[in-house]
């Protein structure tokens, strides 16, 4: 079934005045259609210069989160019939906007790096790989499916306040790897974690779990990572 | 800046709001008593107290205690374990749990008032 939608779009552009502007758009979609397929029409057939990320367009990327009626959401995941017949997009919160829906992740991504995200194993490795019993592989299989949207960390009204803030994004990774049991720099990364900015500055708001594509408990692993910091000492911050 | 409200946003929110509130009732409260060092300031502040408008308050200020508790033990739940796959029916658990206790404590301060 097609049906006209309004795409009201917050636009931001660097080089024009006003900076910001709203403008809308009034498109067919069918039940079937996404948020994204919406954008690129408007982008293919009505303005051009309208600006987003998009790569994937099936919820494996993560580069098209934005917040889509209020919400942050994946355009590609997001099908038009479940939204009111207005729909507002906008860039995800609190981070520099670079172009139209397009937000600069580097602060994003510079959290992720301050949780040590790789594998650290001194240890001489085995012949072939590093092995991992099922049961083991269980523990952190949540966290793995995380694609880095940056959906939670900008819904988080820790991160808005405090942009210091390691956020729901990177203790989710932190605890990807601290609770795996091939890695070895527990110390090392709880040290990293438990700062003043770090774990602790997490109050259980719930507004990550709301958002997140993958639907991760992440506050479930957040409080985890209280429990085990406590039990291992690292209660400073 | 917009952004929707979720149960667990709003409770934070009213967390953090009652506890401002609580701070500021502290420093009354730590006022009154530092007052009531002589048998003529305490009649009048106990007639002050007599006021409805100061009857009123302390029935708000139960309802901000009893929220403020409530929501600090939902969190503490969380925190010792309990999962957080609850989330939302604890908030409505401990809402109501509120409700309940404030009736209660409304019900008898209402009756003295009388």
């Amino acid at each position: 079934m097609e049906r006209f939608y309004t795409f009201k779009i917050k636009r931001f552009l660097p080089d024009k005045t006003p900076l910001i502007r709203w403008d809308e758009f009034r498109i067919k979609l069918n039940s079937m259609e996404r948020v994204l397929d919406g954008l690129i029409k408007i982008k293919e057939s009505i303005d051009g210069t309208l600006t987003f990320r998009k790569s994937c367009a099936h919820g494996v990327c993560g580069s098209c989160a934005m917040k889509i009626n209020g919400k942050n959401r994946l355009a590609c995941q997001t099908l038009v019939k479940d939204l009111t017949e207005l729909v507002e997009i906008e860039p995800l919160p609190s981070l520099p906007v670079i172009k139209d829906l397009v937000v600069d992740m580097t602060l994003f991504f510079e959290k992720n790096d301050r949780v040590l995200p790789y594998l650290i194993n001194d240890e001489p490795p085995p012949e072939r790989e590093r092995l991992q019993l099922p049961k083991e592989q269980e523990r952190i299989l949540e966290s793995i499916t995380c694609v880095m949207c940056g959906s939670c960390t900008t819904s988080c009204p820790i991160f808005w306040a405090d942009k210091n803030y390691l956020g729901p994004s990177a203790l989710l990774k932190a605890y990807r790897f601290l609770f795996d049991s091939r890695d070895r720099a527990t110390e090392q990364r709880l040290e990293a974690i438990t700062g003043e900015h770090g774990l602790w500055r997490c109050h259980s708001v719930f507004n990550c779990i709301e958002v997140c594509p993958k639907e991760i408990d992440i506050t479930k692993h957040i409080l985890k990572l209280k429990r085990f910091a406590v039990k291992k000492g690292f209660t400073g911050g | 800046m917009r952004y929707r409200w979720s149960t667990g946003s709003l409770t934070w929110l009213i967390h953090r709001i009652t506890g401002v509130i609580l701070t500021f009732y502290l420093i009354a409260h730590i006022y009154v008593l530092s007052h009531l060092k002589d048998p003529q300031s305490y009649n009048e502040i106990m007639a002050l107290m007599k006021n409805p408008a100061v009857k009123i308050s302390e029935l708000i200020l139960l309802a901000v205690v009893l929220k403020h508790a409530f929501a600090g033990l939902r969190i503490t739940l969380f925190e010792l374990g309990v999962s957080t796959k609850y989330q939302k029916s604890i908030t409505y658990l401990m809402a109501s749990l509120v409700a309940l206790l404030w009736s209660i404590g409304a019900f008898y301060f209402i009756k003295e008032a009388l």
